[in-house]
């Protein structure tokens, strides 16, 4: 284990977190309120980061272990860290508590435990919406984009941050490819706030919201979150970009370099826009008579399937209340999650494929043993390498929601709400039902049952492995 | 520069390290996954597997839209195809690897007819090095410029050597040759020496000076050594066969060893005069057979990097003057340099060089300056650059005295109206001169990136 060279990674993310709270700071000023908060925080931030970005290593050498440990251990520090504002400001006094709040938003979760929110000082509102969009895209990718990092062993953390089962870079340098990921991130963002400003959004809330959108967050400025707009076309403006923001970015970039045919042929996309089309068709059917018609059936089916796919968590309406049917549809939604590179959550869709592919190839060699075949995917052979981790990554996850829900259920809530709270915290998405649905929060939960959440919401998000290899001892010995 | 490496072997992956350290974008083709995966594992490169000659995986690693592209598989053919279509694409140059001696003898041809920026031979190259250092044994590596007289010798000072204990600025005067010493490697560090610098034993120096001036000084110093007259070539590998043919065009007797009597009839097919012993010469016996005691010269080209270095090591002992040996894992190169004593080389090493060199010429040629060549002496931290002063260079018009030259940096040579000069500090640069800079521990790919401290590091 290179200690040296992780510190001074974790020191530079350290920095970045100091110089990403310049923009809360600000918010705070233009609102007429405290900055200390801020300050308090970035001074902290720049002493200790100062000091880890100071150790010199004696090599850059970065393997997987390395990659694994720093993706762990920055989302971990720089949640720690983030949640300094929300104490100091006063606005959740309780360190647990925000520290809660702070990695549902890192790893835009969206989960809260603010009753009202609307409650905010308005510069920590700006602050807990702003960390949706920070860990949407990563902030290691942040860095890789704009530090100097050494870009020979950067793949490492690259893979161990953005999600998917095999992560490519779009072009042959870590720095380029992490820029033109942020532009693409930074441009579709602005697309939608200048949008939502057309919906007579105001350009505080419209901004904030597409912080929260864009990152697949969840957050929202206000108590009933998009229903509380009461527009139409700022629930579809939503929900077209919840459904852009749950692709995979590397079609954007295909897109952007004038192969938006290639872009079309994938997959991914495929199957994604069918989980999205047939789940919306059955529940829209499913709650036509409790809407009152086909048609706020479609909005309110089509918004709540993409909040739940894309993991983000947005709500217009209490879909807790809905028929049994669409309840689990939504669920079973909550784990598929977004697609593979994208800033969504879950287990992600090309993951589902490869298992379903996987479990037909298995049927076929159970007939025929001699028949040799391969998986393919995207148009190649996908190597058995890959799809023996896609299963291990499956159970562990599987496993992990299990023993998170069993752990809460320490706390004597029902079934319902237990295992909804585990599978909304670990695939990102935010509310789930009964008593964590859309009307409710996480604020009744004990302090141990509101860690092993946080746990989970950074299992999901780095996808299982980073968040364990900080668990296992023979990852920290020296070598 | 966008640049596409076809196939990750020793020759594709030496010169991608070399190409991406010095900031290019990379992509890599190889048929076999593991050496994609292990490339795009330890370089900032991206890797596409599949063959070089298919137009699929060319059009995957998006090869119509590259500066360059090399072919470097084991595959005459592959290469040839793969630069072809290539080319055909929109590549704008492209470089092929050639190892058949037949392609080599038609390089001209093919150049033209498969439009070919130019072909690389590395069997060609090895031998063509190993030929230079044997025409001057006292030297670890001898390299010239294109266009230049002057040559740079790298030698290491022996115990009793004259130069021991003696400072840089009275080498003239005690010497009486017009020589710089551009570089000296003591331990582990590589620095560019001032003029109260004090030369030890031990020390890897890199001198600089026309030819005979060199010899003089070298004459002078009590460390010249008769340019070798009888060589043992261990391995009669192709490179062997330039090797010779070089050799014995200036009079040179060549004895091969070679193993595999198939190899030798071959051998002796190739080359009519040369003395071709089919016996294993990684026994003794045998070379004390063949002439061993009496040879001035041996080296060693068999394909197995200890054997090399054990037979060098051992040819060494036995009295043979100069002793080459071929090294292609050049990961051990520190910790050879402390047991070999004499010179190593490796062929992947020096293939990466010269298409580095020619890429820097693609890549630098601007109003300011243009990179004619690139060398390194002996170690990697040391770079010599030859460079054509541009018309808007900075550093032309004042004396270099008066200039503010940046530490580790040194102007070995000046080449104006085709004589070479060693600049001293009245030397006033102009534009269309040629000057070959010396620079430790970082490249120069800019003539005025010796004003300042911001050179890539190496």
């Amino acid at each position: 284990m290179n200690y040296k060279a992780v510190g001074n990674i974790l020191g530079k993310v350290l920095l970045a977190e100091a110089a990403l709270l310049l923009l809360p700071l600000a918010a705070a000023v233009v609102f007429r309120e405290s900055v200390l908060p801020y300050l308090y925080t970035m001074l902290l931030l720049l002493l200790l980061g100062g000091g880890l970005n100071a150790l010199k290593p004696a090599s850059s050498h970065l393997f997987a272990r390395e990659g694994f440990v720093c993706v762990g251990l920055s989302w971990v520090l720089m949640s720690a860290f983030g949640a300094l504002p929300f104490v100091f400001s006063g606005d959740i006094p309780n360190y647990a508590d925000a520290l809660f709040e702070t990695v549902s938003g890192f790893t835009t979760t969206g989960a809260s435990i603010l009753p009202n929110p609307e409650l905010l000082s308005r510069g920590c509102m700006f602050w807990r919406l702003f960390t949706h969009w920070v860990g949407g895209m990563g902030v290691l990718v942040f860095i890789a984009a704009i530090l100097p990092v050494s870009g020979d062993h950067y793949i490492h953390i690259m893979r161990a941050e953005v999600p998917g089962p095999t992560v490519s870079k779009l072009v042959p340098r870590v720095r380029k490819t992490a820029r033109i990921l942020y532009l693409i991130y930074f441009g579709l963002t602005l697309m939608e706030c200048l949008l939502l400003m057309l919906g007579k959004m105001c350009f505080y809330e419209a901004l904030l919201h597409s912080f929260a959108t864009a990152g697949t967050g969840g957050f929202s400025t206000r108590a009933e979150s998009i229903g509380a707009f009461h527009s139409a076309y700022i629930e579809m403006v939503i929900a077209c970009f919840m459904l852009l923001f749950g692709c995979n970015f590397n079609l954007f970039y295909l897109i952007l370099l004038g192969q938006g045919a290639a872009a079309a042929r994938s997959e991914e996309l495929h199957v994604y826009l069918g989980v999205i089309a047939v789940s919306v068709a059955v529940i829209a059917a499913n709650i036509a008579r409790l809407c009152g018609g086909g048609l706020p059936a479609l909005r309110y089916a089509f918004f709540q399937v993409m909040t739940v796919l894309s993991t983000t968590g947005f709500s217009t309406c209490d879909f807790d209340a809905w028929p049994e049917l669409s309840r689990w549809v939504l669920v079973l939604l909550m784990f598929i999650g977004g697609c593979a590179g994208s800033t969504g959550g879950g287990m992600k869709v090309s993951r589902i494929i490869l298992l379903t592919k996987s479990y037909f190839a298995e049927l076929k060699r159970m007939i025929h043993p001699t028949q040799v075949k391969r998986i393919w995917f995207e148009n190649r052979p996908v190597g058995e390498q890959t799809v023996m981790s896609v299963h291990v990554f499956f159970f562990v996850y599987l496993l992990a929601t299990g023993l998170g829900a069993l752990v809460l259920s320490l706390d004597g809530k029902d079934l319902t709400t237990n295992l909804t709270a585990s599978i909304a915290c670990i695939s990102n998405v935010g509310p789930g039902l009964s008593l964590v649905g859309p009307t409710g929060n996480y604020a009744f939960f004990s302090v141990p049952s509101k860690l092993v959440l946080c746990f989970e919401m950074l299992l999901g998000r780095l996808e299982i492995f980073p968040m364990l290899f900080l668990l296992t001892p023979s990852v920290w010995r020296k070598r | 520069m966008k640049i596409v490496i076809a196939g990750a072997g020793k020759m594709g992956m030496a010169a991608a390290r070399q190409l991406c350290r010095e900031g290019h974008d990379l992509t890599l083709i190889d048929q076999r996954q593991d050496r994609v995966d292990s490339a795009v594992n330890s370089m900032d490169v991206i890797g596409c597997c599949g063959s070089c000659a298919a137009p699929e995986t060319l059009k995957e690693a998006a090869a119509g839209h590259s500066d360059l592209f090399i072919a470097a598989t084991g595959s005459d053919e592959a290469n040839l195809i793969a630069c072809q279509l290539a080319r055909k694409m929109g590549a704008r140059h492209a470089v092929s690897l050639l190892r058949n001696p037949a392609y080599i003898q038609s390089a001209e041809l093919l150049k033209e007819t498969m439009h070919l920026s130019f072909s690389l031979h590395p069997d060609y190259v090895t031998a063509e090095e190993i030929s230079r250092v044997l025409q001057f044994p006292a030297a670890i590596r001898v390299e010239s410029f294109p266009d230049c007289e002057m040559e740079i010798v790298t030698f290491k000072i022996e115990e009793n050597s004259k130069l021991t204990g003696v400072p840089l600025h009275k080498l003239w005067t005690k010497f009486g040759q017009k020589i710089l010493i551009c570089c000296v490697e003591r331990e582990d560090a590589v620095q560019i020496p001032r003029g109260d610098f004090v030369l030890r034993t031990g020390d890897r120096i890199s001198v600089t000076g026309l030819p005979g001036a060199l010899r003089r000084f070298f004459k002078a110093a009590g460390s010249y050594k008769k340019p070798v007259r009888n060589v043992i070539l261990l391995g009669g590998s192709r490179s062997a066969v330039h090797l010779t043919r070089l050799l014995e065009s200036t009079g040179v007797d060549v004895t091969i060893i070679e193993q595999n009597s198939a190899r030798c009839q071959a051998l002796a097919e190739l080359l009519k005069d040369t003395s071709i012993h089919c016996a294993d010469g990684t026994n003794t016996a045998v070379l004390q057979e063949y002439g061993i005691s009496r040879a001035d010269g041996f080296v060693a080209l068999t394909g197995f990097d200890e054997d090399n270095i054990i037979l060098g090591l051992y040819a060494g002992k036995a009295g043979v003057g100069k002793v080459i040996s071929k090294v292609n894992n050049t990961k051990f190169e520190e910790l050879l340099r402390d047991i070999f004593p004499d010179t190593t080389l490796s062929p992947q090493e020096l293939v990466a060089e010269r298409i580095s060199g020619y890429v820097r010429g693609l890549d630098h040629a601007s109003e300011k300056s243009t990179i004619e060549a690139l060398y390194y002496l002996g170690d990697r931290r040391v770079a010599a650059t030859e460079f054509i002063v541009g018309a808007k260079a900075a550093c032309t018009g004042t004396a270099l005295k008066d200039l503010p030259i940046s530490g580790g940096v040194l102007l070995a040579s000046v080449i104006r109206g085709g004589k070479s000069f060693l600049p001293d500090g009245q030397t006033v640069l102009q534009p269309g001169d040629r000057v070959i800079v010396v620079s430790a521990n970082r490249t120069i790919v800019e003539l005025d990136e010796i004003l300042s401290a911001s050179g890539k590091s190496v």
